[in-house]
């Protein structure tokens, strides 16, 4: 009896060996054998940045080559906990470079950890890329936010904010969270810019209208493409997703004049950075040409850079107007509570 | 005095390894202890009506999947022969790999077409029930055949009426069990998160998200670790008050006709088929879009990997229990507790010395067990190993020592038990992406990468990867169990 239970723990770990094994021949197919190198840089992300579709494996591959080092991937579930992950670390194993901090982080991560700034040229910018000041951070990719539908002939869309909350839309819009997710944040920072004090009174109106409040913007997005919803609140570079892959203008955004909040999103490198002139070379490549469009392409967010936006899909997509929104408050957070009572 | 210094040192073993396993589930608690410097007990008024509801949901959440997860134990009995009853515990199985989304858009697409959808408690103890009642039913299926399984034959023999069995056999025998059960369901829906956020819809959060809030709005680790403790302690004390159990004499050998509800074995198949339908669109449309290609050869291996590791682990601490096994302190706690919220336990991971891939892979599979062990242990393996107790202390009182114990008395009968939860454990470590989005560091698995298609618009791709994942989940879960019949032969 207990040579059977050895065997089976042995060929239990066995398999978890060869599995781990095969996993490793399978990933170092294509590698030549490459000559060991000292350098590592660490690099702090969100996991759908260096996921398998996303545009930071081919980045990071590249700039391996170019610079002869290691890159070490860290990630933090999503872009929410990087400050917090970052943190955790910092005492034991520093980062070099934080990515994917937004606007509404850069206030915190300022407050909390000094960094480096990082000299780059701002021509040829996308004059939203600036719609905050960065100081220190590096913003690398942008977008609008909007409602994006599906166009219908029994689908009047709502022509300006206030409209939203016609009994018209009554269970129409799928929103996000903004205790877990970064445009249900922005959805309520935009609130409070155009309500003010009366965001209270919006939201109470506005809840008859909202299908579902979901804890992420992909689980939202996700609701609205299998039509639970007929409104999603997203980023306006989500139509260059079903333009251009899907081949389907069905998917339409609202436009408001009274404008529209927008996400920057930022690298930085900490003062407590250990490979930090690799770190900066690393933010700089951000900006290349070649890294811009591969951002935009793979992560469906605007480029600084203007210039790759040409002769794309992302060229057609509407022009929103900005209304820049301020980070939403603790009070801002608990008039939400009030009304949506979590 | 050679004898009895071995046995001393045996005691001493026993002693020090009782301690480990308290000192190794609540090691998380243990990191914050160590990391967080200032404490600042959050207000009464900040947890108390989140408590009370989640509290509510989860009761009523349980109670439901408790009397569902019974009928469709009966409704299985229906199925004579031994394919048809692996199928029908494979689709009472199946809603445990769907990632929440899927679940909750399979709902959402099966009522909406109707009627407006119901969000609140209806809607989220239905999500529970689809969610965990198979898991129910495989568990007294386990139980039925094991402790009442002899009795049932005679009682059928003797012409005893079946309600009449269960009101003065069944249920007397069985309240350890299914108080066990229950509070394994409880947890489950207790501790749930996207489901209440989502379904709930204004009226229901759970503590989980007022911890998530801690950790992401205001950054307060003190704060998420001190509403993970209390809800740790919520359930240790519904632990105490549960009863004792007892010893059964004889096990059934094949399926309870007794207690089979012939008519309806088909409904065992409901759950699976309200997701299969939805999830089978899905993949049909990722099919014809534009030729997207899914990577997944690497995050199978990965997600394999893991759930064999995970298993493993498990396994480990399940056959550790059950060498310091009966011991009522330490049976009571393990029935009891709860590991924190899956943040807490994957960053408490992070805190950890090493980096790099093997020193993430290790911590994720050490995370998973934190979190699984406890659940699996109340499910099923506390039921095991106290229902040999009587056993275990007359074969110390003729002279057995421990570890002949527990390979010659204790090991042959609960060696399936042990596997099938280690097999759960594997299975659910193959599909968990909470805690692989935390620890994972460059290591993709195949959930993953379903949430880095979903973040890309793909979701029709990420319903593709269902398939690998779910048989990556049912494959590990056969393993283990193809094992438990390997060791027991």
């Amino acid at each position: 009896m207990r040579s059977r239970i050895a065997v089976f723990i042995l060929l239990a770990c066995g398999l978890v060996f060869a599995l781990l094994f095969g996993r490793q021949l399978y990933m170092g197919r294509d590698i030549p054998r490459a000559q060991f190198v000292e350098k590592k840089l660490r690099v702090l992300t969100y996991s759908t940045f260096v996921g398998a579709t996303g545009p930071g494996s081919e980045i990071i591959k590249r700039f391996k080559a170019e610079n002869n080092c290691d890159v070490e991937l860290l990630t933090a579930g999503d872009a929410g906990l990087l400050l917090e992950r970052f943190k955790l670390s910092q005492a034991s194993a520093p980062f070099d470079v934080v990515l994917g901090l937004d606007q509404l982080l850069l206030e915190s991560a300022k407050a909390t950890v000094q960094w480096r700034p990082i000299q780059v040229s701002h021509e040829g910018w996308s004059p939203e890329a600036m719609t905050y000041e960065p100081g220190p951070f590096v913003p690398f990719e942008w977008s609008t936010l909007t409602f994006i539908y599906r166009q219908d002939p029994e689908i009047e869309p709502p022509q300006s904010f206030s409209e939203l909350i016609l009994p018209k839309f009554a269970l129409q819009i799928a929103l996000q969270d903004p205790h877990s997710s970064s445009p249900g944040k922005q959805f309520l920072g935009w609130v409070r810019a155009m309500e003010g004090e009366k965001t209270v009174d919006f939201f109470t109106k506005l809840k008859p209208n909202v299908q579902s409040v979901s804890p992420s913007w992909a689980f939202s997005y996700g609701l609205f493409k299998k039509k639970q919803a007929v409104y999603v609140f997203s980023y306006i570079t989500s139509l260059a997703f079903h333009w251009g892959l899907e081949g389907d203008r069905s998917f339409q955004s609202v436009s408001f004049t009274d404008g529209h909040p927008v996400q920057v999103e930022y690298a930085g490198v900490p003062q407590t950075c250990r490979e930090c002139d690799l770190a900066e070379k690393f933010v700089q490549m951000l900006l290349q040409p070649w890294a811009q469009k591969l951002i935009m392409e793979k992560n469906f967010m605007f480029p600084v850079l203007h210039s790759q936006v040409a002769g794309t899909i992302f060229e057609q997509l509407p022009q929103l107007p900005i209304r820049p929104s301020s980070n939403p408050s603790s009070k801002d957070l608990s008039d939400w509570e009030k009304v949506f009572k979590r | 005095m050679t004898g009895k210094k071995f046995l001393n040192a045996e005691v001493a073993t026993r002693a020090s390894l009782r301690i480990f396993l308290g000192i190794f589930l609540l090691a998380p608690y243990l990191v914050w202890l160590m990391w967080i410097s200032s404490w600042n007990w959050p207000s009464v008024q900040e947890w108390w009506g989140t408590l009370e509801t989640a509290f509510i949901q989860a009761g009523l959440s349980a109670v439901c999947c408790m009397l569902i997860g019974f009928l469709f134990f009966m409704a299985a009995q229906g199925w004579k022969s031994a394919r048809m009853q692996r199928a029908s515990e494979i689709a009472l199985l199946l809603p445990n790999v769907v990632p929440p989304l899927f679940l909750i858009l399979a709902i959402l697409s099966w009522v909406t077409p109707w009627m407006a959808f119901p969000y609140g408690f209806t809607a989220v103890v239905f999500a529970h029930v689809l969610l965990n009642s198979g898991l129910v039913a495989v568990s007294l299926n386990r139980l039925f055949h094991a402790k009442l399984g002899g009795m049932a034959e005679t009682a059928w023999v003797f012409g005893a009426s079946r309600t009449l069995f269960l009101r003065k056999v069944a249920l007397p025998f069985l309240k350890t069990d299914l108080a066990c059960m229950f509070l394994f369901v409880f947890s489950l829906s207790f501790t749930s998160f996207s489901i209440p956020l989502v379904l709930g819809g204004e009226k229901l959060v759970t503590l989980e998200v007022a911890i998530f809030d801690s950790i992401r709005m205001e950054g307060r680790w003190d704060k998420a670790v001190i509403l993970a403790a209390i809800q740790s302690l919520i359930l240790f004390l519904l632990a105490w008050s549960l009863p004792h159990n007892f010893w059964p004499k004889r096990q059934a050998q094949s399926s309870l006709d007794y207690f089979a509800l012939k008519g309806f074995r088909l409904l065992v198949f409901i759950p699976a088929f309200l997701l299969v339908v939805g999830w089978i669109s899905g993949a049909l449309l990722a099919f014809r879009s534009n030729g997207f290609e899914v990577p997944w050869v690497e995050p199978l291996l990965n997600s394999l990997a893991l759930g064999v590791s995970v298993g493993i682990l498990n396994f480990i601490l399940f056959l550790l229990t059950a060498y310091v096994s009966p011991h009522p302190g330490l049976s009571r706690f393990l029935s009891g507790y709860l590991a924190p919220s899956p943040a807490i336990v994957g960053f408490a991971m992070l805190l950890l010395p090493g980096e790099g891939e093997i020193f993430n892979f290790v911590k994720l599979s050490v995370a998973l067990t934190l979190i699984l062990f406890p659940l699996l242990y109340r499910w099923t393996v506390h039921s095991a190993l106290s229902s040999l107790r009587d056993q275990i202390l007359t074969a110390r009182t003729l002279g057995a020592d421990w570890s002949l114990i527990l390979f010659d008395v204790v090991w042959p009968q609960v060696a399936p038990q042990l596997l099938r939860a280690s097999g759960l454990a594997a299975l659910w470590a193959s599909g968990d992406f909470a805690i692989s989005g935390i620890v994972a560091g460059e290591m993709h698995t195949v959930p993953l990468v379903m949430e880095n298609l979903l973040s890309n618009y793909r979701i029709e791709s990420a319903q593709l990867l269902m398939f690998p994942l779910a048989l990556a989940g049912l494959a590990l879960y056969g393993l283990f169990t193809g094992a438990a019949r390997y060791v027991s032969r």
